[in-house]
């Protein structure tokens, strides 16, 4: 397992993506929107990359790094997950509404964008 | 402090519990399996759940900061050629538009309370991005959180059905992303690369678009 994984370029690839997070946190802070940190962190990294794929490719050691931060990041969402579930059974009287519109609106949203993706793209 | 290491060293339990579960149940997402193991874990140790956020909340934070973060690598490195570009373009503006008039219009015709019916307008924004806007538009974050985080479980949970004719890895891909958001984005990088880059392409570029139209629309209507 030790092996299987290039750690170098994860250490590197995970510093990179915290030292910009915590730097557009830190900048939105002096502007008192601290929660526009990770969007524009977002938006610093695109736009960062794209300039830079101009010129140069991007590392493929830092893609394949940063595809196994993204298949393992569902661990970041485990305790607002487990939150949900709980929250869920407290909801009362619109219980089922809310259910009903979440559940209709994320499934029929993906088959149709599925379907539109597959005939456009 | 102590309690943040372990708050963290049972969620990571989970998640590899999950992980090795998860290999003898491929169709079922890895985050589906592991938030029951983490509720079923602090059953066990007697923790009540408030508690164990209480803890951990400040550095799960982090992670998900990191995690919206990270999505710009996979965006910047996506490879565009001979797809049309007006096109997907189309499709993320539809997107955009419909993930967040479908459910609020819903939750109207329902007669859900104002507060509920704001909530919806985030259902397929990623959750950073989602409270983000939420703050915005004055939506109630707790309810934000949970219509978030449970369309994406559900999203992520039925994809194996809803697109088990599709054989078009790029399609489904962007519509995990642009339907079911962070949690729909990793269940895509479980299908594989392609998936899971044209998912994290169309979360980003839908929360994108999301953030700037939604709060300065609620703003301009509400004068």
């Amino acid at each position: 397992m030790w092996r299987k994984y290039d750690w170098p370029a994860l250490a590197a690839t995970f510093a990179l993506i915290v030292a910009v997070r915590e730097s557009c946190v830190w900048l939105t802070g002096l502007f008192h929107h601290p929660e526009l940190g990770n969007l524009l962190g977002l938006l610093l990294l695109l736009g960062v990359l794209v300039l830079w794929r101009r010129f140069k490719a991007i590392p493929i050691r830092m893609i394949d790094a940063n595809a196994h931060i993204m298949k393992e990041s569902a661990f970041a969402f485990l305790p607002v997950c487990g939150g949900s579930v709980i929250l869920l059974l407290h909801l009362g009287n619109e219980l089922p509404g809310l259910l009903f519109i979440l559940v209709f609106t994320t499934l029929l949203a993906m088959w149709i964008y599925a379907h539109i993706a597959k005939r456009w793209i | 402090m102590l309690l943040v290491l372990y708050g963290f060293a049972l969620t990571l339990l989970a998640h590899v519990l999950a992980r090795i579960i998860g290999n003898y149940f491929p169709r079922l997402p890895v985050v589906v399996i592991a938030m029951f193991i983490v509720l079923g874990l602090l059953w066990l140790v007697q923790w009540p759940y408030d508690n164990y956020l209480l803890h951990v909340d400040g550095l799960f934070k982090h992670l998900l900061g990191y995690v919206t973060v990270a999505l710009a690598i996979p965006l910047a490195a996506i490879r565009l050629d001979g797809v049309p570009v007006k096109a997907l373009g189309a499709l993320c503006v539809f997107a955009t538009i419909s993930g967040v008039l479908l459910p609020m219009g819903l939750a109207y015709m329902l007669h859900l309370s104002e507060p509920s019916i704001m909530a919806f307008a985030t259902r397929a924004v990623t959750t950073p991005i989602a409270l983000n806007i939420a703050t915005l538009i004055h939506a109630p974050l707790a309810t934000v959180t949970l219509i978030v985080i449970l369309s994406g479980v559900v999203g992520a949970a039925a994809s194996p059905l809803i697109l088990r004719k599709l054989d078009d890895e790029r399609a489904a891909g962007l519509a995990l992303g642009l339907a079911a958001h962070a949690i729909g984005t990793v269940q895509a990088w479980q299908r594989g690369p392609v998936a899971g880059r044209y998912a994290a392409f169309g979360m980003a570029v839908n929360g994108i678009l999301t953030a700037i139209w939604l709060p300065t629309a609620i703003l301009l209507m509400r004068g």
